[in-house]
This record gives C-alpha cells, structure tokens and sequence, in this order.
C-alpha cells in the first residue's frame, strides 16, 4: 500500500509540477496569502468571487487555484495577530495572547519566523496524513456521533476555560459569556429565536468574525489609544538577527509544533471541529502540559507555535473528508465541492480511481503550495515589522477601517459593522474589571455544538441519559472531564494558599462540574 | 471586609456578571423550558444564568475577601473621552456613510473620525492619512478583491 | 398667424373651402403636436431597449456556498454575458433569506436591483408571522430559472431496499425512525414532511446544521431527503441507498431510482425552485427583457449541463406564468404547513 501510494504521489508531482498548474496554485496561494492578512475578509468571499474563472479552466488548475487560496489565507491570517493583536481570522485569536507580547518584547519578528515553521510542519503533516491514512480515519470520524461530539465539546470547554492568563473564576465567567453569546440566534431544534430581541439580522446569530474583531481589536483599539506604545522604539535598529527566531526559542518550539499538529489532524476529522476550535484546545492543552503555565500569555513561543501548526494542519486535514467521503466540513470546502461538481468531478470514494490526476495532483500541489508559502513569507517578515514603525497614531485608523470592511464583506452586512462596535465597547468594560476576552470565543465556538449535540443526543437515544457512558468514545471523555475536575481541585487543596476565595472556588467548581458525574442529568458545564 | 469595597474592581465585576446571569434567566423563561431529558429551548440558557449568577456571587466573594489593594484602579489612569468616542464613532461613520454615499466617503470618514481620537493628531495629517487610505482601500477592495460595495451612490 | 391666413383664403372660396381649410390646419396642428409625440415615444422606446445601461445588482439571500447561490452564480455568468452588462451578485444571507428579500422589496424599482428567489419565499412566510414584505403584492417574478427535486437517501445499516420497506418499518414502529434535515424550513424539511404526510407514517425529525448525511451514513440517522446535486456523492457511497427522487418522473442523473409517483406516492412530489424576481414596480419592459435574455441563456446547451450537474432542470416559462406558479407554490406551501403542523416561528 504504501508503495502504490507514493508511486501515486510521484505522479502527482508530475501533475501539479506541470507550468500551468503551477500558475494556478501560485495564484490561488499569492491571493489567499494576501487575503488573510485582511482582518475579517476570508477565504469564502474570496473564493465565491473566483468561482466563475474556474467555469473555463480545467478542474485540475480550477481546484488547485481555489484550494490554495485556502490554505494560503491561513499563513496571512498571523500577522496581524502577533504585530498587532488584532485576530484576521478566529482560528488566530490564539496566537494573539504570546504573540503580541512576543512584539512588545521586540522579537515579534522572531515569532513571525516560528508561525511560518510551524505552519509548514503542521501542514506537511495534514497532507501525510491525507494520503496514507485517510480511509482509516474516515472511519474513526463516523463513529462520532452526537454523544461523542457533546463530550469532546464539554472536555474542550472545562479545559479551555482556564485558558487565559487572571483568575479562573473569570474565565469562567467570560466562558459563560461566550455560551449565552452563541445562544443568540435561532435554536435549531425548534426554530425559536432566542435574544434576538425581534433584530431580523441577529436570527442566525451574532457573527464570529464580528464577535473576534470587536474584542480582540476595537477593545485593544480603546486600551491603547493615546498610550504611547513602545513597540516603535524597539524596533527602530532592529537588525536581521532579530527577525529570526533564536535557537533556544526554535528549540522550545519544536515540541510545541509537533503537539499542536496532533492535536489539529485529530480535529480536521472530527465533524465540526475546525480550525478555531483546534487552535483553542491546542493551547489549552500546551498551556496545561508546560511547566510554566503562568507565563503563558506573556510572550512564549510554545504558545505561538502550537496553535499555528493544529490550525494549519487542521485546515489540510479539512480536505480529507470532503475529498473521500464527498461531505464538505464547512462553508469553504462546500464551495469548493459545488466548483468540482460544476466541473463534473464527484468527490468520494471513487475520486481516487476515476481522477487520480485531480487527487493527487491536489495532494502534491498542497506540498508545492506551501513551499511557495514559505518562500513568499519569509522575506516578507522584515516589511510587516517595518509596518510597525508607522507611529500608532496612524495605524490604527487605518487598521480600524480594515475591521470594518472585513466584518461588512463576510455578509455584506452594515449590522454586523454595528455589532462589532458594542462588542468591542463591552469588551473593553470587560478589560477594564479584568476579564479576559479569549474564553468568550471558546465558548461562543463551541458552546452551540455542545447544546446542539446534547440535545440530539437525547433526541435519538430518546431521553436516555446514559447514552454519554454507553458510547465507548464519549465514556473516554467523560473520564477525561472528571479526571480534569479533580485535578483542579487536587492542585487547589494542596496549594498551601489559605483564604475564603480559594476554598470557595474550589466548592464552586465541584458544584459547576457536578452534575456531569450525575447520571441522571449531564448539565450544561461551565 | 466591607470597608473599600466599592473601590475594588471585582465589586463591579461581580455585580455585571450576576446581574447578567440574573437578566438570563429571567429571559429564557420566557422560552419553552422542557425538561432537562427533552430540553426546549430555554433550559439550556436558563442553566448558563443560573451557574453565571452563581459565578457572579462567587466573584463578590473574592471581593469581600482580597485585601484592597491600593495601587488598584479601576478607571485608566487617563479617561480618554476624547480616543474613545473617536474609535467608536469611526465605524459607526462607515456605516452610515456607507449605506447612503458609498464605499469611498465611508473609509475617508472612518478614517478620518477614528484619526482624530489621538491627541496629537490634526485636523490635516487626519485628513491626509484618511485620503490615503481610502485611495488604496478602494483600490484593493473594488477592483481587486470585487467586493460588491459600489464607491459612490446617493441615497438607499 | 397661420390662422389669419386661413381665414383669408376661406373667406375668398365659401363652405367647402372653409371645410377643407379646417381640415388642414387640423392636420397641421396634429402635426404639431405629432412629432413630438413620435419622437417622445422614439425615445422611451429607445431607452426601454437601452435597458440596461449599466450594471445589475442582484441579491442573493443564501449563504455563500449553498446550492442556491452556485446556480445563481452560473446561470447569471451566462446571463450577464449575452445582456451586455456586469450583473453582480451580492451575497446578503440573514434569516432565511428574509433580510435579502426585504431589501429588494424596499429598494428602487428600476430594474437595476435584483433579488433571487426560490422556495424559500414560500416557506420563509409561512415561518414567520410577520415579514418586511408581502412575497406576492411586493415583487414581480421574472423568470424560473430551474427546479431540482430531492433523493431520498436511506442508511446501508438500516437495511432498506426499496421505499416500500422503509414505510413498512416506520408504520411497524412508530415514532422509532429518525430523519435528518438541514434545518426547519430547509428543503429536505419540507420534502420529508410532505413523504411524511403521503405515505401517512410517524417519524421524527432532526434537524441538523451540518453533518447530517454523515450521521445517516453511520446508521444513526434513517433517511435524509438530500437535494440531488448531492445525490452524485451519495450514488457512489457503499453506506447510502437510494430510495427514490421526489420528483413525479425519473431523473436523468438516477436513472435507477423509482419516483416517489412510481412507488406510489404522488403527494410526496416536491421541487426545490430557483428564479429571479424584482421589486414590484419595475418598468415592464426591463422584466420582458430580463425574461427573454435569462430564456435565451437557459436554453445554451453548455448552461443545461452545467446546471445539469447541480442536479437542476431548466424550465422555460413566461413572467405571467412565473406569477402565477409562485402564487401556488405558496399556497401549497400553506396548506402543507397546516396539515404538517408547522407553526410560525415567533
């Protein structure tokens, strides 16, 4: 098997090394590199404009094009996050807690050079694992159903609440936040619309990228208005060894690269899981495993490099199953699907056999793809930390508007602009009783999938609440849960710190977490 | 305990955070609640208020039991009106230039409104940053990305 | 003073000069005013076939991505193409489709904005108890531009073969099939609860935001009423069995899959539509004209492919007929909703 499949990868290369394809991926990965340096503009919009071009090329160059602006928007989406803590795009959020201070410390640079490592690795392995296992892992991906998805979602929300830097308890909260927020909109089930308060444009709820830009930009926006930052002074003799990441921080990141890439192949299969939420767990995870957890937050590169390469390889392994089972995991990938289907091309089981120039052709073409990504984004690593020599005062009108067009052009929604303005004007009272924004996004994320699930769950197992323990898979959840509740509460009592606040917390979250062990009822955690 | 509280941030924190849990749960009864087995669509956010609330009190907890801390503030050291109503007014000029003018007088007025918020911006060096951007601004966005968003129109 | 030459000629020749002489400065006067009228009416008929003279807008109400908006993008390429002017398709999801719809019947009736339409006009007024718009009085549909039925696709696990087995074990065990859709209102919704109430069985619905085929296809879920460009997939996927098409007769994309008519239920037929529709007051001629381009195009054997492809058929009917469909489509609509129980969502 493993011959024949690189026999087959050896002709692909001999597909998408032939000139015009390669145009084709350039062109696909240049736009989309671009593209997702744009805060809130994204691949779909993109893509869905780019669509009629393909009608006239052949489905080899059409798919290579469009899945390279795809990919390409994820190495864009960085930038901002790390120069300027302003997310592109959610899945980036993340990187924006290590990634700005990285900036302030004057290596943002470096933490530039670590994303693009990452990036390569984590996609390198999304396509391996493309190719050699995705019939196995098919497989795994359907046998996770309602029960096991809501436990995964519950695992993620315990792990991810503490995810921030200040007190857990306000991570909670802002968890908490993040859930009612992802509630807005009209519940699936029924059809009700709920705190949509009768404002036709909140009926599918509030937007993601509205949601990531108010909080994570205009509130940052707010905070530093006017406080002379000193990002530019740094940066004023930076010199080429600066914008390169020093052995020691390469050396740290490796294993950090690696743990990330696990954990977003694991996620590219599951349904549902995307990007975002593969770049949120992976940190959690990081954050948990260092022996340094308070510092994250404060500049380590371990916190760079993780969620770069699961959001990177996640994104690759998002490909797996549209490509062999024909179901698209989220908007993009429909596209993209509908493009191939225009072409005439049906992708599943059979695209292999009946087209393997267009699979491995793709396949082969994600590998060139991203070396033209390194190679496009490595020199240019020393013109973004050029643009933070542009005094503050200028940058941020000018990134201010960039927010706006990008929230407007994903629905091409005025609404949504005014969205992201009170999310942005909350956020920052937020900041100010120090509550940090990055919870909210987990929960707003994956708050709906677990309500969704838990409420399906139920639905088919027809009110049987042991339906969590029954399924193997969702059993290993659920024990991950309770050992992570007790865990916390273990490192709490044995902390030698006395006071009412720690006790209580420690009884509050043995109350919040209670009723998952209760077999009767699993309640909504967190 | 009770002394200073009023000048300690997790007061207020603690006070936001119950009252929303309490607003939440107010609000989705008013929502098919279900049962917890069948749940509608109100008991999910009713549960999240009730843990909020509880949250909450845990926070006003930790208020009545940290010591005051006296280089603690709440409000920044400087209250920029100024930055603030400026950063918030730019978009809300894009939108409304925007729906009613078009794409080019709705990046010169953000720009322009959201410039003015620093404190050692001019009316000029606004005016000219704002120009600049909305020159490649449009240029990027209407004519290479094709965003549908026409450059100048009058009126709906 | 043409008339005081008149009356000095009729006074010199009597009655019937005078006759004649009336007679002339009629005409002379209706020539007056006649070439003006010629030229005025030159003109507007000019203009109606200048129509159009820059480009269109048209509003698509579904999200980036979705069936719907890829026909749009495909037949409005060839459109666009052959009526001479960009037609650019902006992408307004919200509610439904009913932020889109409310935009256009709002916006100006001039022809230059667009919307496209398609059943879920028809199922967004019945979910709501109030809209921004009237679907009938507040827009006048152009032209259909295709239907596409749904498959009814069946889990390997459940052991299916034909659509007579699935309805023996539902009636067998009610209430213990499952079936999934793509939401309350989508058109899997529908197609199901119109089977539902044909073949007069008790399942219940799941609704799903995403992933619901791969539920049906680990057997969790027992059947799904996919629209048919997704059905390719499905044909070639050993954990899928085709049942039927809700359609009255076979497709050409499967054509080993009985109809729901053939397997005996022909109220169980249920097409999805695509059209194009305006805000009410646009000028006449700008509708002829759309309708006769967007025809013309429909009828391109490469587009009837291509559209092919995405599972929909083309159809070619008149603006007045259009009207008429789309009223009827929504009072089945109706009627469907009152027997399946479906009630408003606020």
């Amino acid at each position: 098997m493993l011959s024949t499949a690189l026999t087959d990868l050896w002709y692909g290369f001999g597909v998408a090394l032939e000139p015009h394809n390669i145009m084709w991926c350039l062109i696909g990965v240049f736009v989309g590199n671009m593209v997702g340096v744009l805060p809130g503009m994204g691949p779909l919009a993109t893509i869905s404009i780019l669509l009629p071009l393909t009608f006239g090329i052949k489905p080899v160059g059409a798919i290579l094009m469009l899945s390279g602006v795809f990919y390409g928007a994820q190495y864009g989406g960085a930038i901002c996050s790390i120069l300027l803590n302003l997310p592109c795009h959610p899945p980036h959020a993340v990187t924006c807690l290590d990634g700005f201070p990285l900036t302030k410390q004057g290596r943002g640079g470096a933490a530039l050079g670590i994303t693009v490592i990452s990036s390569f690795v984590g996609a390198s392995w999304g396509i391996t694992e493309m190719i050699f296992l995705a019939p196995v892992l098919v497989t795994v991906a359907l046998e996770f159903g309602p029960a096991e998805i809501c436990s995964l979602m519950l695992l993620g929300l315990l792990a991810g609440s503490t995810l921030a830097r200040g007190s857990p308890l306000k991570g909670v909260a802002m968890t908490i936040v993040g859930l009612l927020l992802g509630i807005v909109g009209t519940d699936l089930e029924t059809g009700t619309p709920r705190f949509t308060f009768g404002i036709p444009n909140l009926f599918d709820g509030v937007e993601l990228v509205a949601l990531a830009l108010g909080l994570f930009g205009i509130a940052e926006f707010m905070k530093s208005v006017n406080q002379y930052s000193d990002i530019n002074t740094k940066y004023s003799n930076v010199g080429f060894r600066d914008l390169r990441p020093s052995r020691e921080e390469f050396r740290r990141s490796i294993p950090a690269m690696f743990r990330g890439t696990l954990i977003g192949s694991l996620c590219a299969l599951i349904p549902g899981t995307g990007p975002t939420i593969a770049s949120f767990i992976s940190y959690a995870t990081e954050k948990k495993i260092s022996k340094t957890p308070d510092k994250f937050g404060t500049g380590m590169v371990e916190g760079v490099a993780c969620p770069e390469a699961s959001t990177h390889s996640s994104v690759q392994g998002d490909f797996i199953p549209t490509m062999s089972l024909g179901i698209p995991g989220d908007a993009v990938m429909a596209l993209i699907l509908g493009a191939l289907m225009i072409q005439g091309i049906v992708p599943g089981p059979q695209l292999i056999s009946e087209h393997p120039d267009i699979f491995w052709g793709l396949v082969a073409s994600f590998w060139i793809g991203n070396i033209i990504l390194v190679i496009l984004n490595v020199p240019m690593i020393g013109l973004w930390v050029k643009l933070l020599m542009i005094p503050y005062k200028y940058l941020y009108p000018a990134a201010l508007f960039f927010v706006a067009i990008g929230v407007y052009s994903t629905n091409n929604d005025m609404f949504q602009v005014g969205e992201t303005v009170i999310i942005g004007l909350v956020g920052y009272l937020l900041l100010l009783l120090d509550f940090h924004p990055a919870p909210v996004l987990l929960g707003f994320v994956l708050g709906p999938r677990f309500e969704e699930n838990f409420r399906r769950a139920m639905l088919i197992s027809r009110g049987d609440a042991l339906v969590f323990i029954k399924h193997p898979i969702s059993a290993v959840f659920v024990a991950l849960c309770m050992i992570l509740i007790v865990g916390q509460i273990y490192v709490r009592i044995r902390k030698p710190k006395s006071g009412i606040a720690d006790v209580a917390a420690a009884a509050a979250e043995r109350e919040h977490h209670h009723g998952s062990t209760d077999q009767k009822a699993p309640v909504a955690a967190e | 305990m009770f002394e200073n509280l009023l000048r300690k941030k997790d007061f207020y924190a603690s006070m936001v955070m119950t009252l929303l849990g309490v607003g939440v749960i107010l609000n989705s009864t008013t929502y098919n609640l279900g049962s917890l087995m069948h749940m509608g669509p109100g008991m999910f956010p009713f549960l999240l208020g009730i843990v909020l609330t509880f949250v909450g009190l845990l926070i006003f907890g930790t208020a009545l039991t940290t010591p005051y801390d006296e280089t603690e503030r709440i409000l920044p050291e400087s209250m920029e009106w100024r930055g603030w109503g400026c950063i918030l007014a730019g978009p809300v000029m894009f939108i409304i230039f925007g729906e009613f003018f078009g794409m080019m007088p709705a990046i010169f007025s953000c720009v322009f409104v959201s410039a003015l918020g620093d404190r050692t911006s001019t009316l000029k060096s606004s005016a000219i940053l704002a120009l600049g951007v909305t020159i490649c601004g449009a240029a990027l966005f209407s004519y290479v990305l094709q965003l549908p968003f026409p450059l100048f129109k009058w009126g709906r | 003073m043409a008339f005081a030459r008149e009356r000095g000629a009729s006074q010199r020749t009597g009655v019937m000069a005078s006759i004649f002489d009336a007679l002339t400065s009629l005409t002379r006067a209706l020539g007056r005013a006649l070439v003006p009228a010629v030229l005025i009416a030159a003109t507007v008929a000019a203009n109606a076939q200048q129509y159009p003279t820059r480009s269109i807008r048209v509003i698509s109400p579904y999200p980036a991505g979705s069936a719907s908006d890829t026909v749009t993008r495909v037949v409005l390429d060839q459109v666009s193409q052959m009526i001479g002017q960009p037609m650019v398709i902006e992408t307004k999801p919200g509610a439904g489709g009913t932020v889109g719809f409310g935009f256009v019947a709002r916006a100006e009736p001039d022809g230059y904005t667009l919307v496209t339409s398609s059943s879920s006009m028809a199922t967004e007024s019945v979910l709501h108890r109030t809209l921004p718009y009237d679907p009938v009085r507040d827009f006048v549909h152009i032209v259909l531009l295709g239907t596409s039925p749904n498959v009814l696709v069946a889990s390997k696990a459940s052991g299916f073969k034909t659509l007579a087995d699935l309805v023996a074990a539902a009636k067998a065990k009610p209430g213990t099939l499952t079936f999934a859709s793509a939401g309350i209102g989508s058109s899997s919704h529908m197609a199901a609860e119109r089977f539902r109430l044909a073949a007069k069985i008790d399942v219940r619905h799941v609704p799903f935001r995403e992933g619901g085929l791969l539920e049906v296809m680990a057997g969790r879920i027992d059947f799904y009423f996919i629209p048919l460009a997704a059905a390719a997939t499905a044909l070639k996927s050993d954990k899928l069995t085709i049942l039927a098409v809700s359609s009255p007769n076979r497709v050409p994309l499967l054509p080993d899959v009985p109809s729901v008519t053939e397997a005996g239920y022909p109220g169980a037929v249920f097409r999805f539509w695509n059209g194009i529709s305006a805000p009410a007051k646009t000028p006449p001629e700008a509708v002829q004209k759309l309708h006769d381009v967007t025809a013309k195009a429909l009828a391109d054997p490469a587009l009837k492919e291509k559209l092919a492809k995405l599972g929909v058929e083309p159809s070619q009917m008149s603006v007045a007929d259009f009207g008429k469909f789309f009223k009827d489509d929504l009072a089945a609509t109706v009627d469907l909703a009152k027997e399946a129980d479906i009630k408003p969502l606020d």
